[in-house]
């Protein structure tokens, strides 16, 4: 092995102007560099470093490196952005700004898992690159090793092995001994850089600033259009969603003979789960008359009589009136600006409609009566079912005496 | 099957005489055993005896029971112990195909385990004969009904004849791919330019690659998908795929801790070995679900009944405790379970989880295979018949790849990048 070459002239010049950064060992092979480590290792040194042209397997165990943070860094990210991906979509879609899409729920889990996925990975993403650098101290523009010719051959065929002046445990001589029975090629001062700007190249930093600048113009563009009227048309960004080779509904469709768009269901077929079999559910008939009771799968329960409560408020009230007498917010309004042409709508209260068969009721909210659509298309049957079961409790309720009273409740009454 | 090898050529040249009941005389110039030895006439014996036992049990309970039921049992442990031996093929192409140097230490094990190809086509005849004579208890297809206009469409493609074409086309590609990286690979053991035999398989394995992609996809697609006729997905043989590959690698690591427990390859096979098993494990695992998650999306989210109804039986019933036992216990827990590389590095960690997902595998495959029966509840009255069909499988399994790893050295030890797979560390 050669012998350790000290300083040449050029360098130490600048060694004396710039207090020291370190010293730097050079080294032949990686053996020597492994052995050398070891050596700085067991000496309880810090802040030092080696420098190699590929990766040398083992050199962290000689160093004694430990296992590094990133993978925490990189699980928490992770899980940041799921949990982000999460509340986002819960809110948005759930909380917010409710709207059915595709007939799905409002928080439809498989629909969401995608972005769950997406946010984890990108988010892990930054977490590896950025974590990365930052427990790698970088960037760093300046690096008082960049004056070191000799020390561009790490790239090359060079070890390199840097203890720094920092390092508590770091004395010029004794540092020296150590790295020179370490049988070193080359071993050298480092000085601090003195001469090289450590901020980063104003170009980069001008772009980033552009580019930072520029990121927020979408969002400058939304918040304008947020307060802002306009009579201009929408923009089209993506026109073959806007404009899609589908048919409308109550489109003409020539190439059928009767030119309609809709199809009616083929004769003689029943759609799945359409077949409506039950008599008394689907029809309110038993054996063709008028049935008197409940179907069985409507069971007078506090959570069905709930139910149909508030479809009641919202279908029936506004001409029925919230407590049936006929007096609903519209009829008021149509009666107040006596038109004449306004039918007012029934008191629910009437006698013939209290000993109405449920089945006929049942009928009349289905395909409607008189002046009243039927609420066949909007209302689901069971849901038709439990209004007309609130219905008849509204009905009770006129026609109640003291004996209904729970006996317990009686005398605050009295 | 193994047992009509020959001695291979290379060793046969070597010894000069017949395979004498010392199966490792010759001196490896290896520093470690990289011979099985005794331990491989001993699998052959025990394993291959209850493996045999287990399956003839197994069939003697078919011709006895319900043919329907048998089948999809049969099925169901064949598409498991298929999709290992399968996997083990792709690894081997892999690393021929990315000139993979960390793991050539290990490639001989991948091809031995490949050695089982033509067991494989063996054992599907029980699938196939059944089928080739018109049975129709697996197959639905199998009877044409010209009045099914969808099935009527579909017939030019699922008919006897050329599902039979088709399998002869699968396992022969197979059996002779596998054939093809393990005579090389043995040649390589005595040649003198043993580079130029790397640039030869090399060579074969991007073309073997493509092929063995489009075959594992259609036969995934004939013995699993096509229970369902009318159902498709075009996803389907990823899906069988990244479960091959996840199994693979379980039964892979597993296989070599049995080794390094007969003091074989103690020294060769190192803890970075199984860390990079276990990184294919993990990877794998979220593969699956990956692609099983894809496929059901598109599904739930176009809402169409000739696809949804394949998921509306798998959701009713027991099966959907199946279905949320697959999620869990198939991504879930194996993905936190396999996340640190301490888990990885660690052989009763790793092997614990290699278990676990050679067992979860076979429930993705009952999965797959079972609710063809339309029933609500799990078929566990079947349990007998898939007892004794995966029993028998794994056992005739070993049994083949021992056969065949008798008289061959464990390592490939004249690949010149072997110095750099046995000094392989990760970063």
């Amino acid at each position: 092995m050669a012998k350790p070459k000290h300083n040449d002239s050029h360098e130490s010049e600048e060694a004396g102007e710039a207090p020291l950064h370190g010293l730097l060992a050079e080294y032949d092979t990686t053996g020597d560099l492994i052995a050398a480590s070891k050596k700085v290792r067991d000496a309880g040194f810090e802040k030092w470093d080696t420098f190699t042209p590929f990766p040398v397997h083992g050199i962290d165990g000689a160093m004694g490196i430990k296992m590094t943070k990133l993978p925490w860094i990189v699980l928490a990210m992770g899980l940041t952005g799921l949990t982000i991906a999460i509340s986002l979509q819960w809110w948005t879609n759930a909380v917010d700004y409710k709207f059915i899409s595709s007939g799905k729920p409002f928080w439809s889990i498989p629909a969401n898992v995608p972005i769950f996925f997406e946010l984890t990975v990108l988010l892990s993403a930054f977490g590896a690159l950025f974590g990365m650098l930052a427990l790698n101290n970088l960037p760093q523009p300046a690096h008082p090793l960049d004056l070191k010719k000799r020390f561009a051959r790490a790239t090359d065929d060079k070890f390199f092995l840097l203890i720094q002046a920092a390092d508590t445990r770091f004395d010029e001589t004794e540092t020296r001994a150590l790295l020179e029975s370490t049988h070193p090629t080359v071993l050298d001062e480092v000085p601090e850089d003195r001469t090289t700007s450590n901020k980063l190249p104003s170009g980069l930093v001008y772009a980033l600033i552009v580019l930072g600048v520029a990121a927020l113009v979408p969002f400058a563009f939304i918040a304008k259009a947020r307060a802002a009227k306009s009579d201009a048309p929408r923009i089209h960004a993506m026109g073959d969603m806007d404009w899609q080779l589908k048919y409308q509904a109550q489109q003409e469709n020539t190439i059928f003979a009767d030119g309609r768009q809709e199809r009616p269901d083929v004769p003689g077929t029943v759609a799945v789960g359409e077949l409506r079999e039950d008599e008394h559910l689907y029809q309110g008939k038993e054996n063709g008359v008028w049935a008197r009771t409940f179907p069985p799968a409507i069971e007078p329960t506090a959570e069905n009589m709930t139910r149909g409560k508030e479809r009641f408020g919202i279908y029936c009230a506004p001409c029925h009136g919230m407590s049936g007498n006929g007096d609903g917010a519209v009829a008021t309004r149509a009666m107040g600006l006596a038109e004449g042409t306004w039918i007012p709508p029934t008191n629910l209260h009437q006698d013939y409609l209290r000993f109405m068969p449920v089945g006929q009721i049942f009928d009349s909210v289905t395909h409607g009566v008189r002046n009243m659509a039927g609420y066949g298309q909007l209302v689901p049957t069971e849901d038709r079912w439990k209004i007309i079961m609130y219905v008849r409790a509204l009905q009770r309720s006129r026609q109640t005496s003291i004996a209904d009273v729970p006996e317990a409740d009686r005398a605050s009454l009295k | 099957m193994a047992d009509e090898k020959k001695p291979t050529k290379g060793d046969g040249d070597k010894e000069g005489k017949e395979p004498s009941k010392k199966p490792a005389p010759e001196q490896d110039d290896f520093g470690d055993n990289i011979r099985l030895g005794a331990a491989a006439d001993n699998v052959v014996k025990i394993t291959g005896g209850i493996g045999a036992v287990s399956l003839l049990a197994c069939l003697g309970l078919g011709f006895t029971g319900d043919t329907k039921r048998f089948l999809l049992s049969y099925l169901t442990a064949y598409a498991w112990i298929l999709s290992i031996a399968i996997g083990a093929l792709w690894w081997v192409t892999l690393q021929h195909l990315v000139n993979a140097k960390w793991s050539i230490v290990l490639r001989r094990v991948g091809e031995l385990m490949a050695q089982t190809m033509p067991l494989m086509a063996i054992l599907a005849l029980p699938i196939i004969i059944p089928t080739a004579m018109g049975n129709d208890a697996l197959y639905s297809w199998v009877q044409h009904d010209p009045t099914d206009h969808m099935m009527h469409h579909k017939a030019p493609y699922l008919n006897v004849t050329s599902f039979l074409v088709r399998c002869v086309i699968y396992f022969g590609f197979w059996a002779v791919l596998s054939r093809y990286f393990f005579k090389t690979s043995l040649a390589q053991d005595q040649s003198k330019e043993p580079q130029a035999l790397n640039g030869k398989m090399q060579a074969v394995s991007a073309p073997g690659m493509i092929f063995l992609a489009l075959t594992l996809t259609f036969a995934a697609i004939d013995f699993l998908m096509t229970l369902e006729p009318a159902w498709f997905s075009t996803i389907f043989g990823v899906y069988y795929f990244a479960g091959a590959v996840v199994s693979f690698h379980s039964m892979f690591a597993l296989i070599l801790m049995w080794l390094q427990k007969q003091g074989a390859l103690k020294k060769s096979v190192t803890t970075e070995h199984y860390h990079d098993l276990g990184k294919m494990m993990f990877a794998f695992t979220v593969f699956w679900a990956y692609i099983g998650f894809s496929q059901f999306m598109l599904i739930w989210y176009a809402n169409i009944p000739e696809e949804t109804f394949w998921y509306k039986l798998r959701f009713a019933g027991d099966w959907k405790v199946l279905s949320a036992v697959l999620l869990v216990g198939n991504f879930v827990l194996p993905f936190f379970g396999l996340l640190s590389r301490h888990i990885k590095r660690n052989r009763k960690t790793l092997g614990f989880w290699a278990v676990w997902i050679l067992v979860v595998h076979y429930l993705d495959m009952y999965w797959l295979v079972k609710p063809v029966l339309h029933e609500d509840k799990l078929p566990t009255g079947d349990i007998l018949l898939d007892v004794t069909a995966v029993v028998g499988m794994l056992g005739l399994f070993f049994a083949a790849a021992a056969m065949a790893a008798k008289k061959v050295r464990l390592v490939p030890v004249k690949d010149p990048r072997l110095p750099k797979s046995l000094a392989f560390e990760n970063f």
